[in-house]
């Protein structure tokens, strides 16, 4: 029979002192808000009526406030790419450098176009965790040298037995 | 609302399970989430008071911007009352798994408004080994030790990479069981356990090492 099957788990008051420490940092962060926080949350948003970020939002895209944006940005959208036409140098007689400098010229206004919509969002559908691919989630990766991953599992479980 | 908040407060403040214990089944969960999508303002209600602060608190202890926090919750539920409306390609349709949807959303803004912010000013980043905490000083009260004893915590969490600081806050600031935060990592649950546990003993390592230590629980251990 494997070692681990017999053996008792020990308490770790040091990791339940830590855990709790942790937990009273996250009730105060939670307590931190007004008591109007859930108030301006209700306010701002429920699913029978189209919602809007609060008064001093910020970097969620100006066309989320309101509609009379979108004619804003196509004029400032023409006047950007019309002072960038004024001003860039004559192309040459050469069709593949009036292709380049169309291409420049577009991908110039895109790019003010982006810093100024801030629509560079990632959507829900996209996974963004796990930004690096190195780790694979076994057990083995996180065991410690002596332990195997079958003993490993018995303490973490024994460990937070209905937490879970 | 009320009953609930008034049934953690009765809890100990160190019970970790005292939101966790408090959260419905995902059967009553789902009920509640078609009634809000129906436009039970009740129910909308109920929505916001059990996750707005979780998911504040997870974007505070991220951005340390409390209205940056703020205005990511706003963006969630904005969201997510879109999605309710349905009659979109992206609308909500429910599997029984609300609680890791919702969570996954705001981890997404998070990382979005982290991500803005770094190229904004540049990487900021909080190395291993700076001095967390402040040195211990001969007179202070009981309340200036625990808000130190917090704020080292905090410092000690930005520490952690990116992987143990996501299941410290999914656990802790977000009250998710791990159950559901398997569920929102794709990750095997035993991961989960693995890296929280390796997380806690990180964090306990650090604060010992700034020479402050968390208050004895009598040694009764986590469930």
């Amino acid at each position: 029979m494997p070692e681990h099957v017999n053996k008792t788990h020990t308490p770790d008051p040091a990791f339940d002192d830590t855990v709790a420490l942790v937990d009273r940092v996250a009730e105060a962060d939670r307590g931190e808000p007004d008591t109007g926080f859930e108030a301006r949350l209700i306010a701002s948003a429920r699913p029978g009526v189209a919602g809007k970020i609060g008064a001093g939002a910020h970097g969620w895209g100006p066309l989320a406030r309101s509609w009379w944006m979108l004619p804003v940005a196509a004029a400032l959208a023409f006047g950007v790419f019309w002072i960038r036409t004024e001003t860039t140098p004559a192309p040459g007689t050469d069709p593949s450098l009036n292709r380049v400098a169309a291409t420049m010229t577009l991908a110039s206004v895109e790019a003010d176009l982006d810093d100024f919509l801030f629509v560079d969002e990632l959507t829900d559908a996209q996974s963004v965790f796990a930004s690096d691919s190195d780790a694979d989630g076994s057990y083995d990766e996180l065991a410690l040298p002596s332990e195997t991953a079958d003993a490993l599992l018995f303490d973490l479980l024994a460990a937070y037995g209905e937490s879970l | 609302m009320r009953h609930e908040a008034a049934e953690q407060s009765a809890r100990p403040a160190h019970d970790p399970d005292a939101v966790r214990a408090g959260d419905p089944d995902p059967a009553e969960t789902a009920r509640l989430v078609a009634d809000a999508a129906d436009g039970d303002e009740r129910a909308w209600e109920i929505l916001v008071s059990r996750y707005g602060r979780r998911i504040y608190a997870l974007a505070k202890s991220r951005l340390h911007d409390a209205d940056a926090a703020e205005e990511i919750t706003q963006s969630v539920f904005v969201t997510l009352a879109q999605k309710l409306r349905g009659g979109a390609e992206s609308a909500y349709t429910e599997s029984g798994k609300f609680e890791p949807w919702i969570f996954r959303i705001a981890m997404n803004r998070v990382r979005d408004e982290g991500r803005k912010r770094q190229r904004r000013r540049g990487t900021l980043r909080i190395e291993p080994g700076i001095d967390i905490g402040a040195a211990p000083r001969d007179n202070h009260t009981d309340h200036e030790e625990t808000h130190g004893q917090l704020d080292a915590m905090r410092e000690a969490i930005q520490t952690l990479d990116e992987r143990d600081r996501e299941i410290i806050e999914l656990r802790h600031h977000g009250s998710l069981s791990f159950a559901q935060i398997a569920d929102l990592l794709s990750e095997p649950i035993g991961t989960c356990l693995a890296r929280h546990h390796r997380a806690i003993k990180k964090l306990r390592e650090r604060i010992e090492a700034a020479g402050i230590g968390a208050e004895p629980t009598g040694g009764t251990h986590h469930a």
